[in-house]
Formats: structure tokens, sequence, C-alpha cells
């Protein structure tokens, strides 16, 4: 058994299926969510997938700790730009997510798929140093990259609504303001966050919601890349219960986390996320 | 010929400025002029160093610069480090690490560097590292253990090496600092370690006054 969440899942290291196999993941999925008597189901289970789409070697470990990744795919940033492919669909641990989501959407469950950001995908590929250099000297080199990455999520989170996500969820927790700072942070808000969460907030509807990591949402606020509009959905609701209801109402969403399901908001008030043109 | 003191001074603002090409050049006069290289570092580029950590603990700087930083002193002391006489480092050897499950770097390679940077001999075992090779520097000599994570699910970690120091009988004979954005003094209590270190640029005088060393 390994701890995620204050939950316990089975895991060993000859073992890792509730990571890599989609039935184990949707199973797993749906236990986790009875007994938090929360409202969705969550897959996956780690935040490595993205980064090992795009070529990581990932390490499930021992059973005391989340998996990570072993060492990283480049040494350098032009060797990166050079070799960052697009992501094979059909195969390997995120077609196994893709197919989790079907799974859970088919049992009637609602789904919350997390989507890593480019600084979780960029430290499973390369020395941070070398992204921060190369974003320094040659911007127009790391907003290539970014661009890559953006269109290989874009795909990807269109497969996951298409399989039935009814949330979104995108989080790149370490490109936050008070780990980037002001300058690196502008610049993460710039090349990525904005041109990307434009995009990703056109898979919104009446069914799916894009929800954002608050560190990411509460940066873009913070330097005045967007703005929030209040949505009320009833007073005392849980956070989650919250965010899926909002769905046609509210295209993005994130003063939480969307795992805190102790958070009941007393108001009833969901902050939209308008990203600024 | 420029004069020792203007190199000095180009070496700290090259760090301080994340310039690479200027550590580097300046280093190479260092060396060509025949002044100290010891003192190059310890007066040039660790000054920069101290300054870039002042501006850090002010929120000036935050974590890619003093990445960048480090990458611009690192270039330096390459070209430095074959014209200093071997010997141990003044402070003590150290050993330090990112426990086991957890690979995120950024922090344990600061303190590394400013541990260096103050004096401290630093055997970096790198991240995601078995308990076992924490004891194994230990019984190699090493006087302080430095243990770093991020995260909360990785945490025990470095309690397990607390433990396993004690079984092996070794946890006398060194000083346990940890850190890491989930850690804290109190937890530091629980578990055992010696001490704890908020920010990066502020361990290595936790461990010296730890050890009674005048800073």
């Amino acid at each position: 058994m390994m701890s995620y969440c204050g939950h316990d899942i089975p895991f060993t290291p000859d073992n890792p299926g509730v990571f890599v196999d989609s039935l184990n993941m949707s199973g797993q999925a749906v236990k986790v969510r009875e007994s938090s008597g929360g409202v969705m189901c969550f897959v996956p289970f780690c935040c490595t997938v993205e980064a090992e789409a795009f070529g990581a070697d990932v390490n499930f470990g021992d059973g005391l700790s989340v998996p990570g990744v072993s060492g990283h795919l480049w040494d350098s940033f032009a060797e990166m730009s050079e070799g960052l492919k697009g992501i094979n669909f059909e195969s390997g641990r995120i077609h196994e997510v893709i197919k989790a989501c079907g799974i859970l959407h088919g049992m009637g469950e609602k789904v919350c798929v997390e989507i890593g950001g480019a600084m979780t995908i960029f430290n499973g590929l390369i020395e941070l140093p070398q992204l921060f250099r190369a974003w320094r000297k040659d911007r127009d080199s790391v907003k290539n990259v970014l661009a890559v990455i953006a269109d290989e999520l874009m795909k990807y989170m269109t497969r996951l609504k298409d399989s039935g996500a009814d949330v979104l969820s995108f989080a790149d927790s370490s490109a936050s303001l008070d780990i980037l700072g002001g300058k690196f942070s502008r610049m993460m808000c710039e090349d990525f966050f904005v041109p990307f969460l434009k995009r990703a907030g056109t898979l919104a509807d009446d069914k799916t919601i894009i929800h954002i990591c608050p560190r990411n949402s509460h940066m873009l606020e913070a330097l005045g890349y967007a703005e929030t509009r209040e949505y009320f959905t009833r007073n005392g609701i849980h956070y989650d219960e919250a965010c899926i209801e909002s769905a046609g109402h509210v295209k993005m969403t994130g003063q939480a986390c969307i795992k805190n399901r102790s958070l009941t908001l007393r108001d009833g008030i969901i902050r939209e996320i308008i990203i600024h043109e | 010929m420029r004069s020792e003191r203007e190199i000095l001074d180009d070496l700290s603002r090259a760090v301080l400025e994340m310039d690479e090409d200027l550590a580097e050049s300046a280093a190479n006069e260092i060396i060509a002029g025949g002044f100290d290289a010891q003192k190059a570092i310890t007066e040039g580029l660790s000054r920069g160093m101290e300054e870039a950590g002042k501006l850090f603990e002010e929120e000036e700087y935050f974590v890619p610069e003093l990445l960048l930083c480090s990458d611009a002193m690192y270039r330096a002391v390459d070209i430095l480090k074959p014209y200093i006489p071997k010997k141990d480092a003044a402070l003590g050897k150290a050993v330090i690490g990112v426990v086991a499950g957890d690979t995120h770097d950024i922090g344990k390679n600061l303190v590394k560097l400013f541990m260096e940077a103050a004096g401290f001999q630093v055997v970096d075992l790198g991240r995601d590292v078995p308990v076992e090779k924490f004891v194994e520097a230990v019984r190699d000599g090493a006087q302080y253990v430095c243990m770093s994570t991020l995260m909360t699910t990785t945490m025990s970690g470095m309690s397990r090496v607390i433990e396993r120091l004690r079984e092996e009988g070794l946890r006398d004979r060194v000083k346990i600092l940890i850190g890491g954005a989930p850690i804290s003094q109190a937890f530091a209590e629980k578990i055992g370690a010696d001490a704890y270190s908020s920010s990066a640029p502020e361990a290595p005088s936790v461990l010296m006054k730890l050890s009674a060393i005048p800073a």
C-alpha cells in the first residue's frame, strides 16, 4: 500500500498497476471517491504521465513515495529543442489515463483528470537551470518548446473531454510567483499560461469545466493577466460539487485545490477566471 | 593589466549579475595574472553569491536567479579549481542529498552552493537517495548530514535516515540539518534532527552555530 492524498492505494514496486493500467486506475479511483465521500473520481495517481509521454523515464518508487523521474532525458535546452516530439496518445500510460477516464464515465462517475503543466513536464525532461538560462538568453527558443507542449496538452485535453471528463484540472504547482519570482513568472504567463489557457477555455461547455491550480490562478490574477467574475451556486456547497455544478456557466475556475474535499463555500460563490486578451 | 581587486570585483559582479561570460573571462584573468585562485573564490565569487543570497532573502531574487548566479559561479570555479592546492575544506565534511522518492533538487543544489562558498567540503549524493547511502557517507567520515525534500509524501524518509544512523551507532557522530518546502522546525524536533533551515543561504550559518564555529 502507499499513501495518496490521505488514502491507501495498493502498490508494490513489482505491481504498479494503479499507475499503469486503466482498469486498475479506474477501479481504485472509485474506491478513493467512495472513501472520501467526494463527488468525483480523480485520475491519474501521479504527476509524471505527461513528462513520460514526452520521453521521461519514470521510476514508480518503493511504495513509500509517489512516482518520480529517474534522471533527465536531455542535457541541454538545445538538445531538448531539437529532440522534443509530439505525444503518441495510442499507447503508454497516457493512453491508459484516457481509457480510465472513459471507463469511469461509462460507469456514470463524474471524472476529474489532472493535467501537469510546462514546469512539471520540464522537471522530468531537463535540469531546470538549463531552462532558465535559455529563457534568459534566447526567449524565442523557449517559446517554441512551450508552443509544442501547449499543442500536445491541448490534444490530450481534447481526447479526455471526448472520453467524458467532467473536470480538466490543470496544475503546474512549481510555476508559482513565490518560486519563480516576478520576472520569470511574467515570462511563464506570457509564453505559456495565457496563450495555452485561452485555448483550453474553448474546451469548456455545459458538461466540462477547466480547473486551474490556485497557485497558478493566483499568479495570473496577481500579475494582471486575468480577472475573476463571481458565479453563485448555493450556500454551503462543497468546492468539488460547486465546480461540477458550474459547468456551462463558468469556463475556468481555480480558487482552491480541487482535491480539498473539506472545503465548503459558505457564500456558494465560484470565481470564474477570465484570461485577458 | 588590471589590478587583482578589479578582477575580484568583476568575479563578484559576474555572479550577482548572472553573467557566465564575465565569470569565465575574469577567472582566466586571475590565472593569467598569477593571482591567488583561492582568494578569487572567497573574495570574488563567494562575495557575489552572498550578495545574491541577500537579494533572495529580500525577495528581489528568486529561485531562477539563484540558479543562474550559481551557473556563473561554477563556470569560474571550474577554471580556478585546478590552481587551488588540495586541502580539506576548513569547516568540515558534509554530505547532502534529496531523500528517497523525491527528485526535486533545486533547493539541495542551492544549499550545496552556499555551503561550499562558506568553506564546507560537500559530498553531493544527488536526488532520490536511498537511506543506506547517507549511512555509508557517515561511515566514510561525514560530520554533517543535510537532507531535503519538496514533498510531504517523502518527508518520512528523513526520519528513516536518522533511525538507521541510530541503529548503526552513528547518530552521535554527526549533526543533521533538514530543509525543504514542507519541513518545519517542529518536524525537525519531532524526528530528532539537530536543526532546520528555512532557506538555502542560511544553511551554512545554521550548521556553524550548531558546531560553535565562529562566523
